[in-house]
């Protein structure tokens, strides 16, 4: 061996990772040449001493403090910053909602249709069966244009702000001609309202029921329920109820009252000069859906109709002419309940129900002008709107709660397979 | 790892600092000795342990068990320390007076006095060669001379293979000895 392999090998003989043989070789050659011998020793001594240097080496007691204190606070930090993300995230989640429910406004997604059924008619021994066939319900302009606003009114006079919303259309209005007198359905000039399938769809238009509501205040009760009275019978008008209460010495008339749909404006204008109005609304409901659909369906059990009084005129058997009496005594009950449901709805789009409250006495006197007196009443609004916009929110919530619970059915599942794919990984 | 360790660590995981202090009382001898050996100085190695602690706190959620316990706790106080070295401007060199204040004591092994005088002049000789040492091999040589570590592990701690490591240590005993022949009487001394 000579010092250049003595020295490569040196390491391992101090790691005592060299071999026997290689050891004794090594030995011997240290015992021969003082210059490895030396780089021996010192090797030695200086791994011996390295091996004890660290002995008994404690961290001072200032240092243990500092990083158990160090530790502590950033445990603290931990449990709050874990607070601090729940609140963060429920202030998210409550801001997507918020946010969610403003373009639900806006989009119509929060209006929801309520279903009219055949309401209260008002019946006339002159109005011929034929006459719901063969006239097209009257509106006008107005009617035309979308949905109206709800408007409120605290004691001024308020007009009806319609929103445009497909763009208003004038529609020709009946010339008030006598309605055709034609026998059924079988004549093709009865059957007008029996159109065809091509233009139906552009003479479909919209078919709006509407509705007002006043509540009004009067000192002079008796001659301000007089009035009303007055009014009803000067738009020939007629009353579906008319009840007085009396609570706490104040007496109220609450009246429900079918005004011509044509005299609707001139009605309430009138009205409102009977006493002291403290709430005013005007609503406007489509029922276009359910007419034409209530029309349709009659149109196809007319002509189901005729098949059936066909196919009995040339039955075979008495058998089968009973089967199809029975049938088509079928077909005429369901176009009874049909056109009893669209009687139900030319009535109530010819004549416009008004609510009328009437209460003895004054309304409490909000100074309007004075600074409180606003100040008051743009709280009040507030938060009846605030209230509002919390109840659509609350609407919205169970809109999006089914999309929500997808997508975190999806994100568990997605989660799932994460978590099982790393443990198959890891082993 | 035991189940004692085992609970403590899952606790520790769970931010529970008692927990955590428990686990790591037997660590931080050894890890305030690496620190004081990588760093040089005794306000230097404090600072790192600190870190390195507030380090394993954060990071126990995520220790898989894929090294044991020690291994990885030494890897992160090796990494605190050399992130440490590259910010440090200066280095201090602290002499056996300022240790004995820090609180360093000396283990009693019996010696003769001469012998005990001789010792305490190797070590701080090495101490002061180990400083001198570019930091791959510092960190090394810290690691298998002084801590006494299998190159197996020092490869996990440092993130090298064996082969690397064992170079890194061939090198480094090589400059310490070229340094510390300077001072070979020191280390030649027959006769105590």
């Amino acid at each position: 061996m000579d010092c250049r392999e003595f020295l490569e090998r040196l390491d391992a003989l101090i790691d005592c990772e060299a071999d026997a043989a290689d050891r004794q070789k090594m030995l011997e050659h240290a015992k021969q040449c003082a210059s490895c011998s030396r780089e021996l020793r010192m090797a030695q001594a200086i791994r011996e001493t390295m091996l004890e240097m660290d002995q008994g080496i404690v961290p001072p007691l200032t240092a243990q403090a500092a990083w158990r204190k160090a530790v502590k606070a950033e445990a603290g930090k931990r449990s709050r910053r874990g607070m601090y993300r729940a609140l963060c995230g429920l202030a998210a989640a409550f801001v997507v909602l918020v946010g969610t429910t403003a373009v639900f406004r806006q989009t119509g997604v929060l209006d929801f249709e309520t279903e009219t059924g055949a309401g209260p008619m008002r019946t006339s021994g002159t109005v011929s069966q034929i006459e719901y066939y063969g006239r097209r319900p009257s509106y006008d302009q107005e009617v035309a244009v979308g949905r109206a606003a709800v408007v409120e009114s605290d004691g001024e006079e308020t007009t009806v702000q319609p929103i445009v919303g497909d763009g208003a259309r004038s529609v020709p209005q009946t010339t008030g001609a006598e309605p055709e007198t034609t026998g059924m359905a079988s004549s093709p000039e009865g059957a007008d309202a029996l159109e065809t399938e091509d233009t139906q769809a552009a003479d479909r238009e919209r078919l709006m029921v509407r509705s007002a509501t006043r509540e009004m205040y009067s000192e002079d009760f008796d001659s301000a329920r007089s009035a009303i009275e007055d009014l009803v019978e000067e738009y020939d008008a007629s009353f579906v109820s008319n009840a007085l209460d009396t609570q706490g010495g104040v007496r109220k008339a609450v009246m429900a009252i079918d005004v011509p749909m044509e005299d609707l404006e001139n009605f309430l204008q009138a009205v409102d000069y009977v006493g002291q109005v403290t709430y005013s609304e005007v609503r406007s409901e489509d029922i276009s859906d359910n007419y034409y659909d209530a029309q349709g369906r009659l149109e196809t059990l007319s002509a189901e109709k005729e098949r059936l009084t066909e196919l009995i005129a040339s039955a075979d058997s008495s058998e089968e002419m009973e089967t199809l009496k029975a049938q088509l005594e079928d077909v005429y009950q369901q176009m009874d309940v049909l056109e009893g449901k669209i009687r139900g709805f030319d009535a109530q789009m010819r004549y416009a129900r008004v609510d009328v409250t009437l209460i003895e006495g004054s309304p409490e006197v909000v100074p309007v002008g004075t600074t409180s007196g606003e100040i008051q009443q743009g709280f009040s609004r507030s938060m009846q709107s605030l209230g509002d916009f919390f109840g659509d929110m609350a609407v919205s919530l169970a809109v999006i709660a089914p999309y929500a619970g997808l997508a975190l059915a999806l994100a568990v599942c997605i989660g799932i397979v994460v978590v099982l794919v790393k443990r198959r990984k890891h082993g | 790892m035991q189940a004692d360790e085992q609970k403590l660590l899952q606790r520790a995981g769970k931010g529970d600092a008692q927990a955590f202090n428990a686990l790591m009382a037997q660590q931080e001898g050894r890890m305030y000795a690496v620190a004081l050996r990588m760093c040089g100085n005794h306000e230097d190695a404090q600072d790192c342990m600190q870190e390195a602690m507030l380090r394993i706190f954060r990071a126990i959620s995520s220790f898989k068990g894929q090294s044991t316990f020690s291994t990885w706790v030494y890897r992160i106080t090796m990494n605190t320390c050399l992130d440490e070295l590259r910010r440090a401007k200066r280095r201090k060199a602290t002499s056996l007076d300022e240790r004995l204040e820090a609180g360093w004591s000396p283990v009693d092994t019996g010696d003769s006095p001469e012998r005990h005088a001789l010792r305490s002049e190797q070590r701080r000789a090495i101490d002061r060669a180990i400083r001198l040492l570019p930091e791959d091999m510092r960190s090394a040589i810290v690691l298998r001379d002084i801590q006494g570590m299998s190159y197996e592990e020092i490869a996990e701690i440092l993130s090298a293979n064996v082969g690397t490591i064992k170079s890194r240590i061939s090198r480094g005993r090589s400059r310490l000895r070229e340094i510390l022949s300077e001072q070979a009487e020191l280390f030649d001394r027959s006769d105590v």
